[in-house]
């Protein structure tokens, strides 16, 4: 896997769980977990933001601001995003994730689910 | 839609063999159907879930859960340790019984929390821990699990 894409997940994944927090953190803890502290996750995310090129980054953002999801899956060619059918020669060209794509209709990083 | 459904026999694991909260997440991780690369970045999400609060809710129940992007459909792996690990549990206590949830970022039938919900609240429960503990086998396990669903 593109290093890039690995940080772009790890990213996007630290984005919802901070976002669950915020949205559904209380009907967790009412199922009787204990209230998670927000602020290990943000201190996690700001040291991920270090690692990241600045460029990518700011792409990232402007999706997140855009769609919320700035990554999405593609499955059987499909960009998760927008529903749209990618080329066939870039649909199967990246399957093993080893380049770091965006959707040639929205935009958003695109991630092959194997 | 019941937890048993989304739980194979091949992801229940009766012996765990780790010691650590960070082997028993890796061994549950590597229960579900997942390619090495994806079960690293579903692991990675795992360990930062934990770092910001345990998933142990005490009387010897964890239940590790996130979304993640890598996950194409929810997903269920159980595993018991009868030594019990330490896993930074509520009442401070060695955990034995393990269910592990990892969603995708969105579904269409939004199972994940009812999901979670429906496990932590068979769980509560000592007679249905109790008998988890006891169970021979996955099958055996995962029938039991069937019937305390209802």
């Amino acid at each position: 896997m593109h290093k890039r894409l690995e940080q772009l997940i790890t990213l996007h994944d630290i984005d919802l769980m901070i976002a669950e927090i915020v949205e559904v953190g209380e009907q967790v803890t009412d199922l009787g977990f204990s209230a998670p502290d927000l602020s290990q996750l943000e201190a996690n995310r700001e040291q991920l933001l270090e690692e990241i090129d600045a460029a990518i980054l700011r792409r990232y953002e402007m999706l997140r601001e855009r769609y919320g999801r700035p990554v999405v899956p593609v499955s059987r060619g499909i960009c998760h995003g927008c529903f749209t059918a990618l080329p066939t020669a870039r649909a199967a060209a990246n399957v093993t994730n080893r380049a770091l794509v965006n959707c040639e209709n929205c935009g958003r990083f695109l991630y092959w689910l194997t | 839609m019941k937890v048993v459904d989304f739980l194979a026999e091949e992801s229940i694991n009766l012996d765990l063999q780790a010691t650590t909260k960070d082997e028993v997440l890796e061994e549950l991780v590597g229960l579900l159907d997942l390619d090495e690369k994806n079960a690293a970045v579903v692991l990675r999400m795992l360990k930062k879930r934990e770092h910001m609060g345990s998933t142990g809710m005490g009387r010897g129940v964890a239940i590790p859960h996130g979304r993640s992007l890598v996950i194409s459909r929810l997903m269920v792996a159980t595993g018991r340790s009868t030594a019990g690990i330490e896993f930074n549990a509520m009442d401070g206590k060695p955990v034995h019984l393990f269910f592990l949830i990892v969603a995708p970022p969105q579904e269409i039938s939004n199972i994940y929390l009812p999901t979670l919900g429906r496990i932590a609240q068979f769980l509560k429960d000592p007679e249905n821990r109790d008998a988890l503990m006891k169970s021979e086998s996955p099958a055996a396990f995962r029938e039991l699990m069937a019937r305390i669903e209802g």
